[in-house]
């Protein structure tokens, strides 16, 4: 299950159907979701137009911004920027005018649903404690495709793919972890291959598991190359090197960069602590990785216990 | 409990107009700033002003000996504006201080009008803030409110905190102060941990509440529980911990049990199994209010023929009326509540995933059962049951399991239709489902005259009427229509401003009103605007309405606690005039700090913002804005 807060988080066919029905809102179909492809927008609030990156050397974009899409949030005359199938030039027509700036940022989530994502910030309005309660005990189905992802298994304890989620940790009285709670922890997650990367908000999951399962839908059936793996999307040329990404073959593995600027493997450390040494997240060839020590090799032979 | 409001003038002697029945703010004016207080002294703002001759001093004993028995705050508000002398009396006599923004008024205003008072509620946050629509650190501290309060009120007894940051020092601080402190209640608050509990468990003697609701407390790994006094009866009447995310010390949590024959509100956090909760129970069968924990077996232990009675457990337990709990239910063991069904007026199982099949033999004992908090998973079918059997029912509320716009819908209009058939006397739903018809919602118009509140989710944004692809207009136009006690209205799916046309002309009574993507141009917020003379507060997302719109409230919004409008076509130039207009407003623009706290440097407008938030107050900007808010004038 999705925590609330993922921003352009997982795809799911047919649920565009939701946003083209109405005239008056925008008409969004899935091919305007190709669009943000070329374009490397920022998601900032203000004038990155189309093309415009503020940090070349961040050469990683968000997929969707309100630039491309002008959604009910960011234009007072619907009519007339809904006409269009959402073109980057009627969304800079939009947005050029000066006094049309807020929430620009939170409309582009909102827009994130155009994809067939349900992952638009605080809706459906559930508080984030009855979401990760819920997650914890909902089955998951098997993330055993990501589980060769996340860390060298000295999470033996944590890497699912039984049915049932560990992360709900009954009566283990030694799963404490530093309750630093934030309301929200957005942090940048790339692929290596994928010029486009996205964001996903951490406070709303609670173990490594649920974290898998929101990054493996958001790169499997995004607009970049790994879309071929779930048999609907475009082609794309590298389709056939990531194809095996998550399908349990680890030629990647998912990393984290943490704050003295190391980058770990993801899955050592208890939850807590990763959550507070994350900075942003990347999806490494495992040839990359090679180099990584994990943080934890000098504690192999230590039990984890079970992050909550 | 009341705030106080702001001044619309400071010279302006007559009353400006209010709305008392609906208002719950006191009209603040110039009689107030010559009000004397307990020590003698004039809370003046104008030096000019002269104290009028002190009035016959025994009508003023009269009138307090009166006056100390209003306990509602707006009727308090109303006598504090017969004259001044009622308005010093009401002061002197109000124990319990109300206060609906914490930024509305400084903590020392407060208390230098209202010097006797014992019991303190203060709320901070928006509600919207709880979504993750903002960042965190936004503010509403308890800090400087805890200092005022100790030096005002030693003999303080009660402080209710919603939406407030609290952190373990600020706890640490009500324990000192306070020595007659006896109920602290936090509901959604965070900025705390295990060890400011543990602090206000060891110091507070006479504590007789401690509950902690739908609360962020960090795990400072400290025996919070361990730290309640180890000798000695408890005065203890209310422990509610569920929210609680940490395991907690169960021995301690058993003797305490046993040390405190008044309690009978206790609600358990998930790290207590089912196997503990039986042994609390047998000690407490005098509870009134339980909530069981995960309600399952422990780690290790296994389904056996050693197994505790809990049936009779729960059979013992002939005062329980309100049940919840259930984080992790193994549901083998639901029929051991069946002997308390009959009497539960209240039972909560929203985070317990059963069917309808396992509700089923659980409500039909449930003749009582006047409030019903359940997830979607019982689907209609689990409603319908609901409805056949719960005559009395007052308040339901349904969860989704899987809150995405696009997963199944267990439930829809079919339960709704069912509730609005059997539970007539409803006054409050909170409904969450994928799809919903006009139909139903008009039916529940009409066969529940008493709702107060009516909360409907469709979680698919702008979705229409699933079977005829109508907007959802006239479903809640007839709500807002047919309904006449309607205070409190969240609206969703697809909504024209036909929609809210009719809530500008039939929601009179409204004071609440939430608002995502819905509307088509300004004058849905118009209409709202100029027709809703009761309106408190407003909370808006995602909809088109823009500086026009918000233009029109500008009569209102004195009136009002605050309003939130995010991601929707507002400027910064339209924001500003309303700043420059209602200088009594405060006019805050928020920016998403996700962007900015990762160091990065993103070229964007200065003005730029995405959510509007503004309240009245009588201070003026406020002094711990964190950077990511700005606040016009």
């Amino acid at each position: 299950m999705q925590g609330v807060g993922v921003l352009g988080g997982a795809t799911r066919s047919g649920s565009i159907s939701t946003l083209s029905m109405e005239d008056n809102n925008l008409v969004l179909s899935s091919e305007d979701s190709s669009s943000p492809d070329e374009s490397e927008l920022e998601l900032g609030l203000g004038l990155s137009l189309g093309g415009t990156a503020c940090k070349p050397q961040q050469h990683y974009a968000r997929i969707l911004t309100a630039k491309d899409f002008p959604s009910v949030g960011s234009s007072v005359s619907v009519s007339a920027s809904s006409s269009s199938s959402s073109s980057s030039s009627s969304c800079s027509s939009s947005l050029s005018r000066a006094n049309v700036t807020a929430g620009t940022k939170r409309s582009a989530d909102s827009v994130a649903a155009a994809n067939g994502a349900s992952q638009v910030v605080g809706w459906p309005p559930i508080r984030s404690y009855r979401m990760n309660t819920l997650v914890n005990q909902a089955k998951l189905p098997a993330t055993e495709e990501f589980n060769s992802l996340i860390g060298n298994s000295k999470n033996s304890n944590t890497v699912a793919g039984k049915g049932t989620n560990n992360c709900s940790d009954k009566n283990n009285g030694s799963a404490k972890e530093n309750g630093r709670l934030r309301s929200s922890l957005f942090v940048k997650v790339n692929m290596d291959g994928t010029p486009i990367g996205r964001k996903v908000d951490l406070s709303a999951h609670r173990c490594y598991e649920t974290l898998a399962q929101t990054l493996e839908d958001m790169f499997h059936t995004s607009t970049s190359t790994i879309s071929s793996i779930r048999s609907s999307g475009e082609e794309h040329d590298k389709a056939t090197r990531s194809s095996k990404m998550l399908e349990g073959s680890s030629d990647f593995v998912l990393t984290y960069e943490d704050k003295d600027g190391d980058w770990m493997l993801v899955g050592d450390v208890p939850w807590g602590m990763f959550i507070n040494s994350v900075r942003r997240l990347k999806i490494m060839r495992t040839s990359e990785a090679k180099g990584l020590a994990p943080r934890s090799e000098e504690r192999n032979g230590r039990q984890r216990t079970n992050p909550i | 409990m009341r705030e106080e409001r702001t001044e619309m003038s400071k010279d302006d002697d007559r009353s400006p107009p209010l709305d008392l029945r609906g208002a719950d703010i006191a009209e603040s004016s110039s009689k107030t700033r010559n009000c004397v207080t307990g020590s003698g002294h004039v809370t003046g703002m104008n030096p000019m002003e002269f104290q009028a001759p002190y009035p016959d001093q025994v009508l003023e004993n009269v009138l307090e000996n009166v006056l100390q028995f209003l306990t509602s705050r707006r009727d308090r508000n109303a006598a504090s504006l017969v004259c001044k002398s009622w308005c010093r009396v009401e002061a002197l006599t109000r124990s319990e201080l109300f206060i609906g923004n914490c930024y509305s008024v400084s903590p020392k205003r407060a208390t230098a009008r209202f010097s006797r008072v014992r019991a303190v509620a203060i709320k901070g946050r928006p509600r919207f803030a709880d979504f993750n629509l903002m960042p965190p650190e936004w503010g509403a501290h308890f800090k400087p409110w805890v200092a005022a309060l100790g030096s005002a009120y030693p003999w303080l007894e009660k402080v209710y905190l919603k939406r407030m940051s609290v952190t373990d020092e600020d706890l640490k601080h009500l324990a000192e102060y306070f020595p007659y402190f006896k109920e602290l209640v936090l509901v959604c608050c965070d900025g705390f941990g295990t060890r400011g509990l543990a602090v206000i468990a060891k110091k507070c003697r006479q504590l007789r509440v401690l509950d902690l609701i739908e609360s962020e407390v960090a795990d400072s790994d400290m025996d919070w529980i361990g730290e309640f006094p180890e000798s000695g009866i408890t005065c203890l009447e209310s422990l509610i911990f569920d929210c609680v995310e940490s395991p907690i010390n169960f021995e301690a949590l058993e003797r305490l049990v046993v040390r405190s024959p008044s309690l009978k509100k206790l609600r358990l956090n998930r790290f207590v199994s089912i196997g503990q909760l039986y042994r609390l129970m047998v000690r407490a069968p005098q509870l009134t209010h339980l909530g069981t924990g995960s309600f399952s077996l422990a780690e290790g232990v296994a389904h056996g023929d050693q197994e505790p009675d809990y049936e009779s457990a729960f059979a013992a337990c002939k005062s329980l009326v309100c049940l919840s709990g259930f984080r992790e239910i193994a549901t083998d063991y639901l029929s051991a509540i069946y002997a308390v069904c009959a009497n539960l007026t209240s039972l909560n199982l929203s985070y317990a995933n059963i069917n309808a099949e396992q509700l089923k033999t659980v409500i039909f004992h449930c003749h009582k059962l006047q409030t019903f908090w359940v997830l979607d998973t019982i689907c209609d079918e689990g409603l319908q049951a609901a409805a056949a059997t719960c005559k009395d029912l007052r308040e339901l509320r349904v969860f989704p399991i899987d809150a995405r716009e696009d997963s199944e819908g267990p439930v829809s209009e079919v339960g709704l239709q069912a509730i609005s058939e059997g539970c007539r006397k409803l006054q409050s739903i909170l409904y969450f489902c994928q799809h919903m018809t006009n139909a139903a919602v008009i039916a529940m118009s009409n066969n529940c005259p008493d709702l107060e509140v009516f909360r409907l989710c469709i979680m698919g944004r702008h979705r229409p009427d699933h079977l005829t692809g109508q907007p959802m207009d006239e479903g809640f136009g007839a709500i807002v229509k047919n309904c006449k006690k309607l205070t409190r209205l969240a609206v969703s799916g697809l909504l024209t401003d036909q929609a809210f046309s009719y809530i500008g002309r039939y929601g009179k009574l409204v004071r609440t009103l939430s608002v995502a993507f819905a509307g088509n141009s300004d004058r849905g917020l118009k209409y709202v605007l100029e027709g809703c003379p009761r309106l408190q507060k407003l909370e808006i997302r995602d909809s088109p309405f823009g500086d026009e719109a918000l233009r029109s409230g500008l009569h209102h919004y004195y009136n009002m606690r605050f309003l939130w409008m995010s991601s929707c076509s507002l400027s910064p130039q339209g924001c500003r005039e309303i700043a420059r207009a209602l200088p009594r407003l405060v006019v805050e623009v928020i920016k998403d700090e996700a962007e900015v706290n990762r160091g990065e440097c993103e070229e964007h407008i200065d003005d730029a913002f995405d959510i509007l938030y503004m309240y009245r107050s009588l201070e003026g900007p406020r002094d711990d804005a964190p950077h990511f808010v700005t606040i016009l004038h």
